[in-house]
């Protein structure tokens, strides 16, 4: 495996899902509420550019991998004449647009809908997309980018709540207001993520022939349990610890604050267990 | 998060076999009376760019009439006319999903 290559995925994943997340919360909770706090400028501004910047890593990286050299014409070649890069390309756009919507004055709409189609654009080369028969591919891919965007909308959601528990402290209002809000949403998140991942892998392991590597299955089986605990931590949030926080007992504050922290330290093992299984082959021949 | 990924870099990988091949004509081992082309069909769709065929006989030379041509998850390579005698396939091929793969196989013609 390309150590680099997964190394550069992961940061690129994790910055563009969380930017995408935070500020579909904000976006959305705008819809219904008065001006919500939701990642500051500088992080945004941060996510933005080291999206940008970890997009060309990757096509560079990419490059190399398939020619043996960075040179004028070989990108010029991946670019034109790949699927991934032709799709990089416009992701490239998109991306530069997001990181300098991340510093102009435009709301968090603009932004959602420059990150939402970036992050979605990753699927048209994942493994889900590429198996199975050539008629279906979009629909595949449409899944994988739903499976990508609902992730980034958890992954981001808690990046935001984490925000109001530690560094702008929220009344015990705002919290359990924003707390609500995202279980209500990250519900419906989390069930799309599970749908179009378990169609997902349904696709790569069954679509395929040979063998299951068993690299693959057990990043695979780490990437579920992982997610698995995520879900038993929100389901505990959104029963348990947010009615204890609307009655203002400490101890739930305290509760929930770990468990956020947890949980976003979770969804970016997971980040990193993806960076790295879009490298390896599902099965061997 | 990084250590994790260093930790997966750091571990002997199986090699990678995203486009496999999925059958051959003429097939690995086979002998056959002639051969026009070399067809090979893959489990992923191709970028026709970064995929080839190359076929050669027993002392190395080239064997391939035109430069090998791929659309979806098929390739195949115009050959010269064939003597009698062994002929090695090698190919390449790099997947939508940007993974290369890459074998060889042996056919014999026998008029």
């Amino acid at each position: 495996m390309n150590f680099a290559l997964a190394v550069v995925r992961t940061a690129h994943l994790a910055c563009l899902m969380t930017l995408f997340g935070a500020e579909s919360m904000t976006a959305l909770w705008r819809t219904g509420h008065s001006a919500h706090e939701g990642l500051p400028r500088w992080l945004l501004g941060l996510l933005g550019f080291t999206a940008l910047i970890t997009a060309l890593l990757w096509l560079m990286l990419v490059v190399e991998q398939l020619g043996g050299g960075i040179a004028p014409a070989a990108i010029e070649s991946v670019t034109y004449q790949t699927l991934f890069g032709r799709a990089m390309a416009v992701r490239l756009v998109l991306l530069a647009l997001l990181a300098a919507a991340t510093v102009a004055p435009v709301g968090p709409s603009v932004r959602v809908l420059l990150s939402g189609a970036a992050l979605g654009a990753i699927a048209v080369s994942s493994h889900a997309a590429a198996a199975g028969a050539a008629e279906y591919f979009f629909l595949r891919a449409a899944n994988d980018g739903l499976h990508l965007l609902a992730a980034g909308f958890w992954l981001g959601g808690l990046a935001v709540l984490a925000r109001l528990i530690f560094a702008h402290p929220a009344s015990t209002e705002t919290l359990v207001a924003s707390v609500r809000f995202f279980s209500r949403l990250g519900t419906v998140a989390v069930a799309l993520l599970v749908v179009a991942g378990t169609f997902n892998a349904y696709l790569i392991l069954f679509e395929g022939q040979g063998r299951w590597s068993a690299t693959y299955l057990t990043l695979l089986a780490a990437k579920l349990v992982l997610a698995a605990i995520m879900i038993a931590l929100a389901l505990t949030n959104r029963l348990s610890l947010l009615p204890g926080l609307a009655r203002n007992d400490a101890e739930a504050r305290d509760s929930l604050t770990i468990s956020v922290v947890a949980e976003l330290v979770l969804g970016l093992l997971i980040v990193a267990i993806v960076g790295a299984l879009g490298l390896l082959a599902p099965t061997m021949g | 998060m990084l250590a994790v990924v260093a930790a997966l870099g750091l571990q002997p990988m199986p090699a990678a076999a995203h486009a496999m091949l999925e059958h051959a004509n003429p097939a690995a081992g086979a002998t056959v009376k002639g051969a026009a082309r070399v067809t090979l069909g893959f489990s992923e769709e191709l970028e026709p760019a970064f995929s080839g065929i190359e076929v050669s006989d027993a002392a190395g030379h080239d064997e391939t009439a035109a430069k090998a041509t791929a659309a979806g998850t098929e390739m195949e390579v115009r050959l010269k006319p064939l003597a009698r005698g062994s002929y090695r396939v090698s190919w390449h091929a790099v997947s939508v999903d940007t993974h290369r793969t890459e074998g060889a196989f042996r056919f014999t013609v026998a008029p």
